[in-house]
């Protein structure tokens, strides 16, 4: 389960990227946050990986708070960025396999249980994730941006963390990849997996959601369930909160 | 330490086309070292061995004339022998060998290879002291950046791992493989160069570990300093600032040394010097003429050997200020040395001369031993002088050109015996510090380095956790 409170980032040139962002996310539920550029989505996830340091509130992972155990916390996220590149003086394989290696670690003494003991085949979960078996054991750097998303995937998958956090995971997967990777997550949610995943893909967001956000001005102004988005133009309802957010950035 | 990041570390870098050209660069030039270093090592064993052949001839011919040459002639000779140290010489600005002139009590040295300066010698110098701090300087600078620009700096952060876990693992991976490319090509030049000369020295073996391990720290200054770099945003900058530091240290530094020395310690022109010295000259030649006339005027009565104490006294007084000239030139070289060591090159030269007793260290031992045994010879010419009144081996030079003159007047100048101890003139065992002093020197020489490895270090961690990694 995910927790968000009063989560606030504010940059040194006074920027005000996050506001009091709070939101819940319960374990085995998708949540897609939807917002324009500059909204606060990528900002809120670079808190919760601790790639930056907020200046208010705190984030909890399954009751472990950010401010406490940071390190703790970051072994129950799995993450996957816009765009991955990874080492590409190493194959695909051997990619995957050192990200495999390291979730064995303990990251703090006496937490021998934070990441759990690999258990995967690793061939498989490439296969898994659409990459095809003659790019397996080819460096990254041959690799379309796709294939590159692909391996990001496998990582991911492969850390076994009850959390998964995506930023634009789609980007640059070709249909039939972005299909295999769809189904991917409601498997990942059926096992009880918490997935935070944040796009521009309207149509997407709606589809996969359990819970659909938009923020604004790093603010996360409107949360709709499935159930009530079923009956909603969730296309409208964002067009109509860019379109305020435009004329507000007009008045002011 | 964690083994699967330090080797995930270490395969990286070991794929790295630059890591690969870089090791087989090195390995070629330690070849390259060895085989040089093996033909300078015999051209210098063979001019040695002449030295002392010519010196021992000498002293077994036992004739008169030969040993008028050996004390007229600039024969004191103060001879390093030849050791596998060539493999680290220095700059070629110092030399193996100097001769002085016997002007006693005034020693002045000539120097052998002063004047044939040999910038960038291949050698081990050139090659740990120089080219390998500049590889590991290109290596490192992308040690963050590379992995921020894939992703995997982030990536990695969420396996929770502290930044300074991931920032030691890079320092510790560069540094064995700074090893990796430094000790096995320079073992085999090391064995190359033995073969080769057929030579074999465990105590040249010991240095050579020493300088290696004296070696590290300097590597690791500059894995540091490619480390912060590493750090900064713009890809351009790092590159000009990688240049600039290498142009920095390696030219700037020196260059600037030698500019400034000479603004702050200037050298009199070569005719001022000259005139010091005529003038030095002339006024002991008026003392002595004021005093004994026509003794020292004219050919009057050499045999009392008041002319050539007069001339001998000239000698001297003018060859002092000879010294005033050494001691200029050697204060404005001593201030170059300061000025430049700032530059950790030049540091690490400085060590090696102290551990190898090469260049600059070596020239002082020298000249002390040269002023050592010009302080015996002459205790035992006065007392072999002492011993026969008409012994003048003090004064040999001037009274021996007196002596044809006196020979056609049918007297006998001065007694024929010759130095009774000829072997002094020949010194090729220069005693130089024991081995704590040499270490309290090197240890006080690597004290810069180590304080700015360690400034770095505070710097990169405080940096590296300060870095923003989105």
């Amino acid at each position: 389960m995910l927790k968000i409170t009063d989560l606030s980032k504010r940059y040194e040139d006074g920027n005000l990227a996050l506001d009091n962002l709070c939101l819940e996310i319960r374990r085995g539920k998708i949540f897609t946050l939807l917002g324009a550029n500059g909204a606060g989505k990528s900002t809120a996830i670079n808190i919760i990986c601790g790639f930056i340091p907020p200046t208010g509130g705190d984030v909890w992972v399954d009751e472990i708070s950010l401010s406490e155990n940071p390190l703790l916390l970051r072994c129950k996220i799995a993450y996957l960025s816009e765009n991955v590149m990874l080492y590409d003086n190493f194959t695909g394989y051997q990619n995957l396999k050192f990200f495999a290696d390291i979730s064995k670690i303990p990251a703090t003494k006496g937490n021998k249980a934070t990441n759990p003991a690999m258990k995967f085949n690793l061939i498989k979960v490439l296969r898994d994730v659409g990459l095809q078996d003659e790019f397996i054991h080819e460096n990254i750097s041959k690799y379309s941006k796709g294939m590159r998303q692909k391996i990001g995937i496998a990582i991911a998958l492969v850390k076994d963390a009850p959390m998964l956090l995506l930023d634009e995971p789609f980007s640059g997967l070709d249909p039939k990849a972005s299909h295999d990777f769809q189904a991917l997550l409601y498997k990942l949610r059926n096992d009880g997996k918490t997935i935070l995943m944040s796009t521009h893909d309207i149509f997407r967001a709606k589809e996969m959601a359990d819970v659909v956000g938009i923020m604004q001005g790093g603010k996360l102004v409107m949360t709709k369930t499935r159930t009530e988005l079923e009956s909603e133009d969730l296309n409208r309802i964002y067009l109509d909160y860019i379109e305020e957010r435009v004329v507000m950035e007009n008045e002011e | 330490m964690n083994q699967i990041i330090l080797m995930k570390d270490i395969r990286l870098m070991l794929k790295d086309l630059k890591f690969q050209i870089f090791f087989l660069i090195l390995v070629a030039l330690f070849i390259l070292s060895a085989i040089s270093s093996a033909v300078t090592y015999q051209n210098l064993s063979e001019e040695f061995q002449t030295d002392l052949n010519r010196h021992n001839e000498r002293v077994a011919d036992g004739e008169s004339m030969q040993m008028i040459r050996m004390l007229q002639g600039n024969l004191l000779q103060v001879v390093s022998r030849p050791s596998p140290a060539v493999l680290f010489s220095s700059y070629q600005t110092y030399p193996d060998k100097i001769s002085v002139g016997i002007l006693f009590y005034t020693p002045y040295f000539d120097n052998y290879g002063t004047s044939t300066r040999e910038v960038f010698r291949l050698n081990w110098y050139f090659i740990l002291g120089i080219l390998s701090g500049f590889f590991m300087l290109i290596l490192s600078f992308e040690a963050i950046s590379h992995e921020k620009r894939a992703g995997t700096l982030r990536l990695m952060s969420v396996y929770g791992f502290k930044r300074q876990m991931i920032l030691w693992h890079k320092y510790i991976s560069y540094m064995l493989l700074y090893l990796i490319i430094i000790v096995p090509p320079a073992l085999v030049s090391l064995l190359l160069f033995f073969a080769m000369t057929g030579t074999w020295s465990m105590v040249f073996m010991w240095k050579f570990l020493l300088i290696l391990l004296i070696s590290v720290p300097f590597a690791s200054f500059f894995v540091w300093l490619g480390t912060l770099i590493s750090m900064v945003k713009n890809y351009r900058n790092a590159i000009v600032m990688v240049v600039f530091i290498w142009l920095f240290f390696v030219i700037i530094v020196p260059q600037s040394a030698n500019i400034i020395a000479k603004q702050l310690s200037p050298l009199k022109t070569s005719i001022e010097y000259n005139e010091m010295w005529r003038q030095a000259y002339l006024e002991e030649y008026q003392i002595w003429g004021d005093e004994y006339g026509m003794q020292v005027h004219s050919n009057g009565a050499l045999h009392d050997g008041i002319r050539a104490r007069a001339f001998h006294a000239c000698d001297e007084k003018a060859a002092l200020t000879k010294l005033i000239e050494i001691d200029d030139s050697d204060r404005q070289t001593r201030m170059i040395q300061n000025i430049s060591a700032i530059s950790p090159f030049v540091q690490f030269e400085k060590i090696s001369e102290v551990i190898f007793d090469k260049g600059y260290y070596l020239l002082n031992f020298q000249q002390e031993t040269a002023k050592r045994s010009i302080n015996q010879i002459t205790n035992l010419m006065i007392e072999q002088d002492s011993r026969d009144e008409t012994s003048l081996h003090l004064f040999y030079g001037h009274a021996n050109s007196d002596r044809y003159v006196l020979s056609e007047l049918g007297q006998i100048p001065f007694s024929e015996q010759l130095f009774e101890h000829p072997e002094l003139l020949f010194v090729s065992e220069i005693e130089t510090e024991d081995s704590w002093t040499k270490a309290m020197r090197i240890l006080l020489r690597l004290l810069p380095i180590l304080i700015l490895n360690l400034v770095l270090i505070v710097v990169s961690v405080v940096r590296f956790e300060k870095l923003d990694i989105r």
